[in-house]
Parts: C-alpha cells; sequence; structure tokens
C-alpha cells in the first residue's frame, strides 16, 4: 500500500492482525482428502436448533425478504422480557453476541480508557478493545477459574469495564453466586461489569449466579447471552444484551439498528419457547462428557471438563500438529496455542457415534506421535 | 532525534555530496562510530553511481536500528532500473574485467547487509545496514553454572539480561546462538529496539539460569534462539517454549522457526522440517536443523509445483500433514514477457551466506543464476541459499534452472511467505567452494 494511505490509517489498527475464520466444509474436505468432516470446534448445539425454531423459518414467507427486518427486534425483545420478567428496554439485540460486545465497548470507552478481562478467556473482548484503540488488560487466570483479585489488581482511573466470562470458555469454569457477589463488592458501582452468559443455559448447578435477575440489583452490570449454543442458530446471528434500563440506554446510541435479520428474529423468538430442546440438549451433552472424559482417562491425558459443552484437552504433543492430524480423520477440533493453552484443545460435546469416531482418531494420532515424544535431546 | 531521517534528492552526480552527507551524518547521529558512518557514505557513493540514468528521484531514509544503522535507497521501478537491478549487471561496466567493480558488489563490500527488493507498487528498494561496533568483552569460560531451579519465567531487567548473555558466552552455547549473545552488551540494544525479546527462567533467588531470544523482525514468523538450559531439565526447556508461545499468541505470528545444531525440543513440540549444510572459513562444515511450531491452524491453501519438485513436495506435505492443493505450473508457451530475468540478492557476513530470491521471469534465467553464483564465488562466500514462494507461480519458472545449476530442494518452511517458501542449497559437486 502506497505510504500516504497507509499514514491514514491508526497505528492500533496498522499493528492488529485480522481473525480469518476457517474456509467452508467443501474446501477443508479436499484440502485435507476427507469426505465428511465433523464440526468440533464452535461448541455448536449437537442437536441443531429446536423444532420450533425450524417450524418458524420453514413458515417463513420468503416474499417477506424485500423489506427491512424490524429495526431494534421488536418482538424477540418482547418474548425475552416476558421470558425474564424485565422491561423489553432492558434488553439490546445484536449480530451475534460479537456485535453486542462492541455496543458496549463504544458507550462506554474513549481513548485513554482501558478494559479488563483474563489472559485465556475468548478473544473478542481483547480484539474489540484493541482494534477500537483501547487497551486490553489481561489477568491470568488462577488454574483454571477467572482470578478476581488479579482483575481487581489492574485497575486503574481509565478502567471503564471489566468483561467475565462465566462460564469461562474455553475452561468451563464459573465463579457462584457469592463468588460473584463478592467481586461486584469489591469493584464497587463506578465501573461497567460484563457478565459473558454464552453458555449459561447448559449449566445446571444451583449456585450458578442468574446474572440477568441481578441487573436488577447492579445497575453497572451487563449480561450477555446468544442463541448460537444452546439454541442452535449460530447461522443466524443473534445475541443479545440485558442491563439497567438507563444503561441500556446509552448503548443503543452506538448500536446501529437492522443488523439482526428477519429470519434470524422470527427463529429466536421461536426457540425460546422449547424447552424441551435445552433439555434434550443437556442430556447429550451430559452423556458426551461422560464418554469422553472417560475414554480421556483411559488414554490418560489431563483433561478440563468444566460445565459447558466442550472439553478442553492437554495432549503430549503440539495442539496445531494435533489439529492437522485430527483432520485428516475428518474431525475438526480447537487448538489452543491462540489462547495461550498451547498443547491443549477443545473439543465440543456432540452426539455419542461422533465422539466415538472422535476417541478412535485422537488413539491413533497419539500412536502414530508417541515415536516423536520419545525423541529428545538436551543440549 | 528520530529514530527515522528522510531525504529526497534528484539522482544526479552534481548531487552526491548531498546523498553521502546525509548517510554518513545520520549513522553519526544514531551513536555509530567515525568508521562505520564512513563505511555507510561509500556505499551511498557507489549506489548513486548506479542510478544515475536508472532513476530520476530517489528517497533515502536512515533508521536507527540501536545495533545497527539502516539506510533504505527507494525509487520508482522501471523496466531498465529492474533489469539493471541484478547485481550482476551495471551502467558503468563496459568490459569483463570491470565485473569486480560493479557499483552494487563494491557497496556490499561497505556493509554488513545488503538487499535489493523489489516493492508493492513497483518500487526498487536497495537496503544498506551497518552493524555498530561494539568493545570486545572479555568473557572467561569454564566458569561454573549456578546450581538451582527455574521457578520464575519472564522478561528479565537489563541487568539480568547482561548477566544471563555473559553466562551464555561462558558456557559455551552453540555457534549458532552464541553469536547472537556477543557482545552481551549489544543484546541490549537488540532488545532495546524491540525487534528481539528474551524471556529468562529464573531460580528461587533470582538467578537466570536459562532463557530463549526471540526475533520478531518479521510479522509471519518469528525466529527463536534457545531454549538455552544449561542442563536444566527438559520439563524446564518446554515451560521456556510454551511462555514463548503465549507472547506470541494472538499476534501477527503464524508460526515459531529455530535452527540449531541439536534439537533442544521433542518432535511433539515443534516439527523437523528438514538439515541445512553451512560450510565454515575453516574449511569444515556443520549441518543445522530447522524446527518449526504452528502458532494458528494451517487450514491450507494452493501452491505452485514442477514436475521435478513433485515428489520432494508431495512427501513433504504429508509427512508434515500440511493441506495442500498442488497446482502444476506450466512454462509460458510463446515465450516470456521480459528477456532479462532479475533476481534479488541478499549478502548476510555473519554467516558468510548470500540468499537468492526471485524478482521477475525472463528469458535468461540459467545464464543470471549461473552469473549470480559466479559473482557470489568471487566475493567469498561460503553459502548460498535460494529461497522460492510457492504461492508466486512465475517463482516455479526458476526450477528448471535451478536443477539445471546444481540446487537441490532442502525443506519448507510453511506459511512463510504467500504461501510456503522453498529453500534450495547447492548439492556438494555443485558448491561454489566444492564439496566439504
Amino acid at each position: 500500500m502506497r505510504s500516504e494511505l497507509l499514514s491514514l490509517v491508526p497505528a492500533y489498527i496498522r499493528r492488529f492482525e485480522p481473525y480469518i475464520p476457517s474456509p467452508p466444509d467443501d474446501v477443508l474436505c479436499r484440502r485435507f482428502r476427507v469426505e465428511k468432516l465433523h464440526r468440533l470446534n464452535n461448541n455448536e448445539n449437537p442437536l441443531g436448533p429446536p423444532s420450533a425454531a425450524i417450524a418458524a423459518l420453514k413458515a417463513y414467507d420468503p416474499s417477506n425478504a424485500s423489506t427491512y427486518p424490524s429495526g431494534d427486534c421488536y418482538h424477540l425483545r418482547r418474548s425475552l422480557a416476558e421470558r425474564h420478567g424485565l422491561s423489553p428496554e432492558q434488553f439490546l439485540v445484536g449480530n451475534g453476541a460479537n456485535e453486542v460486545i462492541t455496543f458496549v465497548i463504544k458507550a462506554f470507552c474513549e481513548a485513554g480508557d482501558n478494559i479488563v478481562t483474563a489472559d485465556r478467556t475468548f478473544a473478542v473482548y481483547e480484539w474489540v478493545a484493541e482494534f477500537s484503540g483501547f487497551e486490553a488488560r489481561l489477568a491470568p487466570l488462577d488454574g483454571y477459574d477467572f482470578d478476581p483479585e488479579a482483575m481487581v489488581a489492574l485497575r486503574d482511573e481509565r478502567t471503564k469495564i471489566f468483561f467475565v466470562c462465566n462460564p469461562n470458555n474455553p475452561t468451563g469454569t464459573y465463579w457462584n453466586e457469592e463468588r460473584f457477589r463478592r467481586f461486584m463488592a469489591d469493584v464497587g458501582p463506578n465501573v461497567i461489569v460484563v457478565l459473558d452468559e454464552a453458555y449459561a443455559e447448559y449449566v445446571e448447578a444451583s449456585d450458578f449466579p442468574d446474572g440477568i435477575a441481578m441487573t436488577q440489583e447492579f445497575p453497572n452490570l451487563v449480561v450477555f447471552r446468544t442463541f448460537s449454543k444452546m439454541y442452535g442458530l449460530a447461522g443466524l446471528r443473534v445475541g443479545y444484551l440485558v442491563g439497567s434500563i438507563e444503561l441500556v440506554d446509552l448503548m443503543r446510541r452506538t448500536c446501529v439498528v437492522y443488523s439482526v435479520n428477519a429470519l434470524a428474529q422470527v427463529g429466536a423468538v421461536a426457540a425460546l419457547g422449547d424447552r424441551e430442546h435445552v433439555e434434550a440438549t443437556r442430556r447429550v451433552v451430559e452423556s458426551s462428557r461422560t464418554y469422553l472424559t472417560g475414554e480421556l482417562d483411559k488414554m490418560g491425558l489431563p483433561y478440563q471438563a468444566g460445565v459447558a459443552n466442550y472439553v478442553m484437552v492437554k495432549l503430549p504433543l503440539s495442539d496445531t500438529i494435533a489439529y492437522r492430524k485430527l483432520m485428516t480423520h475428518g474431525y475438526m477440533v480447537r487448538s489452543m496455542t491462540a489462547f495461550r493453552y498451547p498443547n491443549h484443545v477443545r473439543i465440543s460435546l456432540a452426539a455419542l457415534p461422533i465422539m466415538e469416531g472422535l476417541v478412535e482418531a485422537l488413539s491413533q494420532v497419539l500412536e502414530l506421535s508417541r515415536d516423536g515424544l520419545e525423541r529428545s535431546v538436551a543440549i | 532525534m528520530s529514530d527515522l531521517l528522510r531525504l529526497d534528492i534528484p539522482v544526479r552526480l552534481d548531487h552526491l555530496p548531498i546523498a553521502t552527507g546525509f548517510a554518513e551524518n545520520s549513522a553519526l547521529a544514531f551513536g555509530l562510530g567515525s568508521e562505520e558512518a564512513l563505511a555507510l557514505a561509500l556505499a551511498t557513493e557507489e549506489i548513486i553511481g548506479e542510478l544515475v540514468g536508472l532513476a530520476s528521484h530517489l528517497t533515502i531514509v536512515a533508521r536507527n536500528g540501536l545495533y545497527y544503522a539502516e539506510l533504505d535507497f527507494t525509487f520508482p521501478t522501471t523496466p531498465l532500473s529492474l533489469e539493471k537491478c541484478n547485481l550482476t549487471a551495471s551502467t558503468r561496466m563496459t568490459t569483463e574485467a570491470d565485473l569486480d567493480q560493479i557499483g552494487w558488489l563494491v557497496a556490499t563490500r561497505s556493509v554488513d547487509g545488503f538487499q535489493i527488493q523489489q516493492l508493492p507498487g513497483r518500487v526498487t528498494r536497495i537496503r544498506l545496514r551497518k552493524n555498530r561496533d561494539y568493545p570486545p568483552s572479555e568473557v572467561q569460560t569454564n566458569v561454573p553454572m549456578p546450581r538451582g531451579q527455574v521457578v520464575d519465567i519472564r522478561e528479565p531487567d537489563e541487568q539480568e539480561l547482561l548477566l544471563f548473555a555473559r553466562r551464555a558466552l561462558e558456557q559455551g552455547v552453540e555457534p549458532m546462538y552464541a553469536a547472537r549473545f556477543s557482545p552481551p552488551q549489544r543484546i541490549l540494544d537488540m532488545v532495546r529496539s524491540k525487534e528481539f525479546e528474551v524471556l529468562l527462567g529464573f531460580s528461587t533467588t533470582g538467578d537466570p539460569l536459562a532463557g530463549v531470544l526471540l526475533d520478531r523482525t518479521r510479522s509471519a514468523l518469528a525466529i527463536m534462539y534457545g531454549p538455552i538450559g544449561f542442563g536444566q531439565s527438559p520439563e524446564v526447556l518446554r515451560d521456556l517454549f510454551h511462555a514463548v508461545l503465549n507472547q506470541l499468541a494472538r499476534t501477527s505470528v503464524k508460526g515459531v522457526v529455530t535452527e540449531s545444531l541439536h534439537s533442544v525440543l521433542p518432535e511433539s513440540e515443534i516439527e523437523f522440517l528438514g538439515s541445512r549444510r553451512y560450510c565454515l572459513p575453516d574449511g569444515h562444515s556443520e549441518s543445522a536443523r530447522t524446527s518449526f511450531r504452528h502458532l494458528h491452524d494451517d487450514e491450507g491453501f494452493t501452491v505452485w509445483s514442477t514436475p521435478w519438485l513433485q515428489d520432494f513436495l508431495d512427501g513433504e506435505y504429508r509427512r508434515l500433514a500440511l493441506p495442500r492443493e498442488i497446482h502444476t505450473w506450466q512454462p509460458l508457451t510463446a515465450g516470456h514477457d521480459c528477456p532479462a530475468s532479475v533476481l534479488s540478492c541478499e549478502f548476510r557476513k555473519r554467516r558468510s551466506e548470500a540468499v537468492l530470491r526471485p524478482v521477475l521471469s525472463g528469458g535468461d534465467i540459467e545464464k543470471n543464476l549461473r552469473d549470480h553464483l559466479h559473482l557470489i564465488e568471487n566475493e567469498g562466500y561460503l553459502n548460498v541459499t535460494f529461497i522460492m514462494d510457492l504461492g508466486e507461480s512465475f517463482h516455479l519458472a526458476f526450477a528448471s534452472a535451478l536443477q539445471a545449476v546444481g540446487f537441490r530442494p532442502a525443506f519448507l518452511v510453511p506459511s512463510a511467505g504467500k504461501g510456503d517458501f522453498l529453500l534450495f542449497e547447492l548439492s556438494d559437486d555443485s558448491h561454489p567452494h566444492g564439496s566439504q
């Protein structure tokens, strides 16, 4: 690029590395020479969308595609409000949870501000802050847990937002209600706390905090939820945030309306009402978790199972090598080096036959690598 | 004082003192000694002399790299200037006897690094680098290494770094690493320049017992020197390596490359790419291993090949489980657009190495390659590497000529350019200094 054009670009954009999503399955199958690819890398719902959502999507009249959708997801916000016993004005819907992250950061941060999150968590908080010109301060996890003290220690007068992923992606650990309340008390009311509950619907533990209800109690609390995980609508991109009416009114100012398409709104409204799907998904995930962790025990591989629909496994070899070799068997997992967990992979929990195939493929990859594992020459 | 100084001038001999003065004074302002500054001025004089008639205007940017000064000469590329940017070409050469006096060559002799490159936007860049001289540092050998166990890995302060660099030299780390730590004062500037990063492993008493050095001058690849453990356990070396990976996570770096005489990490951590033989001035040679660790998922891309390279690439891509769609490059049936090919040549004096890269395909590739090899041999360089980017189809036009002059494929470096890099080395009987 001509240097004159390059000089127009802020330094924080120039140094930012774009995220390149994986190519579509047909391309990956061709490159890795497999007929079918099982995607166990994005923590999608193994059962797909709820049947109610499928029916609603099928019933959608394609001729309506010529008109704009509801600009602020009018019906969906009312359905959510009814579901949670709150006002529709407390909800803001975006094109996936990724978009609502930008709503919050744009609403509260200005030049010189910073956000605080963990070093080994969902990367998008850090990315959005960095490519918007704000510093992302990263507190090391305490073991596999978010460390409240380490996060608070990073705060200064320019800290605007704390991002807490609960349960954490990729470790699956969570703060219980008591710990979260202590954190809210420690940070006080003059900073925004975002509680990302993308995987909350998978958690059955009684001490798991109900973040959405707690927005009534804490005016500085914002909660994220998504339809991409439990509700199986990842392809339609619907996520939302919840907060006090005053906070949401502020964040609305940074929200470009019409970003959630009509089909997505119809699917999300229908999905909300399908309780059976949630229960069925939980059962599949639970049985897959039990099976996979049992097999990992037999293989002697350490793992971190957590409460969500994925398991993080520590391998005795490079995760990026394991990724490529598992791909040649038709299984796509998430390598964790980019999450700052070298030699770990995160595996989404899917239906049992798929997990059995994965275990078989993983065994073969480890067997083939055994020779390499034993080669080590110290200087 | 700015780290970047810039001069725009017409390319005319009567402006020569302006350019040489700029080069010399920039180097002096950056803290280099008068001898080094004069060497840059002399190289500048040769370059301007070669460029008269090839370019009308020129931009010179002087950069303070702290442990070196660098001059970039950039000018718009024209067909004539492109052809004349072969190291073997000269606008002033009239007879074969003048070969020794080609301006580019004279310039290379004055400096520590020389590179001619074509940049996007039809711009040619000539880059000169002159290293800062550091006072020699007396380093004792056979000094006992303090005992202890590494309990903390972090970036060192300057005193800790100096202590570690001194230890690396005292303990006799392998020559490829030792060159980076010598003299210890130099590594301080390398780290201050932000071009290098260091992570050290400390004992409970804060003593640096192990470490690793990272070259961050390239955006896609980081070059790793180490881990250096002085007898620390394989687990400590692995922990240092993982600290490197964590440091590089979520950056533009796609992979870590390391070259060493001995493997210090198991292949389960870092993949063996291949070996290369380096000739040493004393007549011996040594074989260096190159290894690689991906930081991102490699989801594949298209690369180009020729029948000569097909078996090698098939085997290597299978061994490394790298997903590549290999397309066969076909030579133009109607002949080349350009009669003259162009090669970029980079001299790395510390390693006595010349690195060739394709710039432009043409009808004279084999002759051009032979001319370059002849010149490299005359200049006394002991090692020649040819780097082909398999993502650039026109690079494959050089394959048959490489085979004809005695190059052989050595190994792949994944994702190093637009595609993977394929490094070639001269086979023993084609080496400029014969079989070692």
